[in-house]
């Protein structure tokens, strides 16, 4: 590892991607960091990221929080690794727990956001096709959902029922037990 | 929580809220779940609007519209039952998710009460609890008495009796399910266990009470449609705590002290029914020292069978704690006769124990135990732990009400879940896991409407009517057009195209395309006559009415501009510029201009061979080649081109169907010479052409084409291109 560490920040150095978001801000970033996302990976894989990566779904003020939690978690993914091939002594093992709950705080203050910020996280991560963010964020939805009538999940989420009523009557004989 | 509560009032009235500094703000704001609540809170005082003024306005965010991946991956980390349903009665696109990806994740078990006493056939509503949601139903009197079925796998079913026949039913949305057995035996006994996996199948049918003891049957795949009986007396034991059908015909019951291999003699296993049951008893693992028994439960867990027991310290008040052994059936002889010995080994202390049941969860129930993979409900419940109902206290003379226990093995400690309602006085209640697919109803909507207009008119000329039609394989839609100032009626056609939006394909448009303009849709209608009705138009090839009627036109009925105008048959020329002519005006009686046409079917089979033979020469049918194998979209036009490369084509026409107008893909092509022919046949009868016995007329030659996928033939030139190259 050691030896090899220059060459390495030659080539992280080498490797920064571009991606440029919606309302035109650009953002540099490292390419471990870019290939959490499978979309930009695909695309760094075709070769078609000189000049930068155009989002055109996604607003600078998205993609600013998605590169926070990109960048955290391609160094969390880097330390695995790093653990996996070179140490394994019960010290390492701590380290790396300690790691692990830093990165789960991490992942609770990232979603201490407003409905509307959540939303837009989903739809890039969906975009993005980033499956950790993507599950965090669904994850959260979920759990607001938990316990909560139709009625009280139509009220947060302003999603107005477009169910006639004939078919809400249908969903709810069949299904009696989920609404006592 | 409360403590907050009680001092708010306090706090509010001595530190003002509203000079909280703005990050708090910010964090009160982003906890609040409600959007009236988000809407409300700006408009509380100037520092709280100023706090959040970066959000507002306030955004609300079209949640319906979410992508179907998302919606799915919420849908699939809701894990009670009752969550899930309620999830997908939100609003239509939540729902209509249900279709493209059947809730794959599993759902929490819920908890049956036992029933009354045997044979009490009062209706009684059977009470279900999902005790993660706590979510109690009950299920509407079909449980009269205890029908229930209890699967190996966890799942449950309801022996629902008719009058004319028994059934099994989905205990939660009561749906029919197959019956792996013979019903006529599942009614006989009051617990029932069935382990059904593809057909190996094998149940498990029983009584038991301290009086007449053990009475049972079971079936398996091995002995097909028999049953065998299996009763013991048990030695004796008061209470029958578990039984389970294990390893081809082995009946296994535990009491809190014993266990009890049963298994009728193997040598008469054949016949019909079978009486002797040999039966060995051999006492449980002894329990450990301060610890008394409170049950056992079997289980089967990786073709194991395994012993749960839960256990008790001694002391009021004690622990309770559960234990693993598993079973082990050795092979024994006893005076002779062949016995099996049995041996327990302790389960779920030993570090790889611990990492396998780390895995699992276990759910202790009767008459059926089972485990499930802690990782099918992602966080919300943690594997390496055993679910159990206790009764409460019996010390206590009134009925006292259950609880439900989570046992770690990790930590060797059983937490309280819930104390169970009112109605729960039976520790025996059965565990089982509703299936997604059943739990979920479905409600079935057209899947787009999309929102389209006709094309538009000319300028001055109003539609009259529109009829569709299929021509060419094409959707048309037919306008009958009345001129505004003149009165003349003219008919336009347009083909229907579905064109693929931008957003990822889910979006469709409309688009109308002229078809009576070209030269090209021209020369092709002029082959065909258009009838246009209600509730079904077609066109039809001319060539069929032998020259009776003239092809590009389209036949219609209508009225005048006055609305008391008789109805006309009129006929509508596409040639020059488009002429109407009145072919008939219809007698009294008709005045309903949406009339029906239809082709009378002809009795003596094909009308195109009479019209041809109407031709008369007999030199003609010589000619004539019987082409097959066509694709669908070559019609007579392009045959005749086909055709007209080796010589002057008299006639060419595709065969359609009579009623439905489309192509039967065969045709016939008449030659002008006898050059012509041959020069035809030699050409397009190669080798993968295989000469057949004319089928109607022997001096018709016959001429199979290679057969190509219709779809291959985009175009008419790379049909050509193909066919000839």
């Amino acid at each position: 590892m050691a030896s090899a560490g220059s060459g390495d920040e030659k080539a992280a150095a080498a490797a920064m991607i571009t991606l440029i978001s919606s309302d035109n801000e650009k953002f540099e970033v490292t390419e471990a960091t870019a290939t959490l996302s499978q979309t930009i990976r695909h695309m760094i894989e075709d070769g078609c990221t000189d000049g930068g990566v155009p989002l055109p779904n996604v607003t600078s003020k998205i993609l600013a929080r998605v590169i926070e939690y990109c960048k955290k978690h391609a160094t969390a993914a880097a330390g695995e690794e790093g653990s996996s091939s070179s140490f394994s002594d019960a010290a390492f093992l701590e380290v790396d727990r300690a790691f692990l709950e830093e990165l789960e705080e991490f992942d609770d203050a990232f979603l201490e956001v407003d409905r509307a910020t959540l939303f837009d996280l989903i739809l890039a991560a969906n975009y993005l096709d980033i499956k950790g963010l993507l599950n965090l964020t669904c994850q959260k939805v979920a759990d607001s959902v938990k316990g909560k009538t139709p009625e009280q999940i139509r009220e947060m989420y302003n999603i107005v029922n477009d169910l006639t009523p004939e078919e809400e009557a249908e969903i709810r004989r069949e299904t009696q037990w989920a609404f006592e | 929580m409360p403590r907050r509560r009680r001092t708010a009032p306090a706090s509010a009235a001595s530190a003002p809220c509203a000079d909280l500094p703005p990050e708090l703000l910010r964090k009160i704001y982003g906890r609040l779940v409600f959007a009236e609540d988000l809407a409300r809170f700006p408009a509380v005082c100037r520092p709280w609007r100023d706090a959040v003024a970066d959000d507002l306005p306030l955004r609300f965010p079209p949640w319906a519209d979410l992508p179907g991946e998302a919606l799915g991956n919420i849908a699939g980390r809701l894990h009670a039952a009752s969550d899930c349903v309620r999830f997908h009665t939100a609003c239509y696109k939540w729902h209509a998710t249900l279709s493209s990806d059947p809730p794959g994740c599993c759902l929490l078990p819920w908890l049956l009460a036992p029933s009354p006493a045997a044979g009490d056939n009062a209706a009684e509503n059977q009470l279900c609890r999902c005790v993660f949601s706590k979510a109690t139903y009950r299920a509407p009197g079909i449980c009269v008495g205890d029908w229930r079925v209890a699967y190996a796998d966890g799942t449950a079913a309801w022996l629902v009796r008719g009058k004319d026949e028994t059934f099994l039913a989905n205990p939660l949305t009561a749906q029919r399910l197959p019956l792996p057995v013979d019903n006529a035996w599942l009614t006989g006994r009051r617990h029932r266990i069935v382990t059904d996996d593809d057909g190996d199948y094998c149940a498990l049918l029983y009584d038991f009470s301290p009086r007449s003891g053990f009475q049972g049957y079971v079936a398996h795949r091995e002995i097909g449609d028999s049953w065998l009986r299996v009763s013991s007396d048990l030695s004796g034991s008061d209470r029958c705590c578990a039984a389970a059908c294990h390893h081809g015909g082995y009946v296994v019951c535990v009491d809190l002290a014993n266990c009890h291999v049963l298994r009728p003699s193997p040598e008469q296993s054949y016949k019909k029914c079978c009486y002797a049951t040999s039966q060995v008893r051999a006492p449980l693992p002894e329990e450990p020292a301060g610890k008394v028994r409170r049950c056992s439960y079997l289980l089967e867990y990786r073709g194991e069978l395994l012993l749960a027991s839960v256990l008790r310290d001694r002391r009021p008040g004690g622990r309770l704690s559960v234990s693993l052994h598993e079973l082990h059936l050795a092979a024994g002889q006893n005076n002779g006769v062949e016995e099996p010995e049995v041996e327990w080994v302790r389960r779920g202390q030993s570090d790889s124990d611990i990492s396998l049941f780390g895995q699992e969860l276990l759910f202790l129930g009767f008459p059926n135990s089972f485990t499930v993979e802690a990782a099918g409900f992602s966080e919300e419940v943690s594997g390496g732990a055993a679910y159990f109902v206790v009764e409460g206290n019996s010390a206590v003379a009134e009925p006292t009400l259950c609880s439900m226990y989570r046992y770690s093995f990790r930590d060797g400690t059983a937490t309280l879940v819930e104390r169970l309602p009112a109605g729960w006085h039976d520790a025996s209640c059965m565990w089982f896991l509703p299936e997604p697919k059943a739990v979920c109803c479905h409600v079935l909507r057209p899947h787009w409407v999309i929102p389209a207009d006709l094309p538009d008119v000319e300028p001055g000329k109003k539609r009259q009517c529109s009829y569709l039609l299929t021509y060419h394989g094409d959707l048309i839609l037919a306008s009958l057009l009345i001129d505004e100032a003149s009165g003349y009626v003219s008919v336009s056609l347009h083909e229907f195209r579905l064109r693929t939006g931008h957003i990822g394909g889910e979006h469709l448009e409309v688009e109308w395309v002229r078809r009576d303009e070209s030269d090209e849709d021209m020369a092709r209608l002029d082959d065909h006559v258009l009838f246009l009705g209600f509730p079904a138009s077609f066109a039809v090839e001319a060539a069929r009415f032998g020259g009776e009627l003239r092809g590009g036109a389209a036949y219609f009925v209508g009225r005048g501009w006055e609305g008391d105008d008789p109805c006309r048959v009129g006929r509508y020329s596409f040639r020059g510029g488009g002429v109407a002519t009145v072919v008939e005006t219809l007698p009294d009686g008709w005045d309903d201009t949406r009339c029906m046409w239809f082709l009378p079917e002809t009795s003596s089979g094909d009308l195109l061979l009479q019209s041809s033979n109407r031709g008369g020469a007999q030199r003609r049918q010589q000619l004539t080649i019987y082409a097959r194998n066509l694709s669908p979209k070559v019609d007579s036009s392009r045959l005749r081109e086909t055709f007209s490369v080796y010589g002057k084509v008299a006639s060419a026409r595709v065969a359609y169907d009579r009623r439905g107008g489309w192509s039967r893909e065969f045709g016939f092509v008449t030659m002008a010479t006898q050059e012509g022919y041959d020069k035809a046949m030699a050409a397009l009868n190669r080798p993968k052409a295989v000469k057949k016995a004319p089928a109607v007329d022997n001096s018709v030659t016959m001429l199979e084409w290679f057969l190509v996928p219709p779809c291959f033939f985009s175009s008419f030139w790379q049909f050509f291109m193909y066919f000839s190259g």
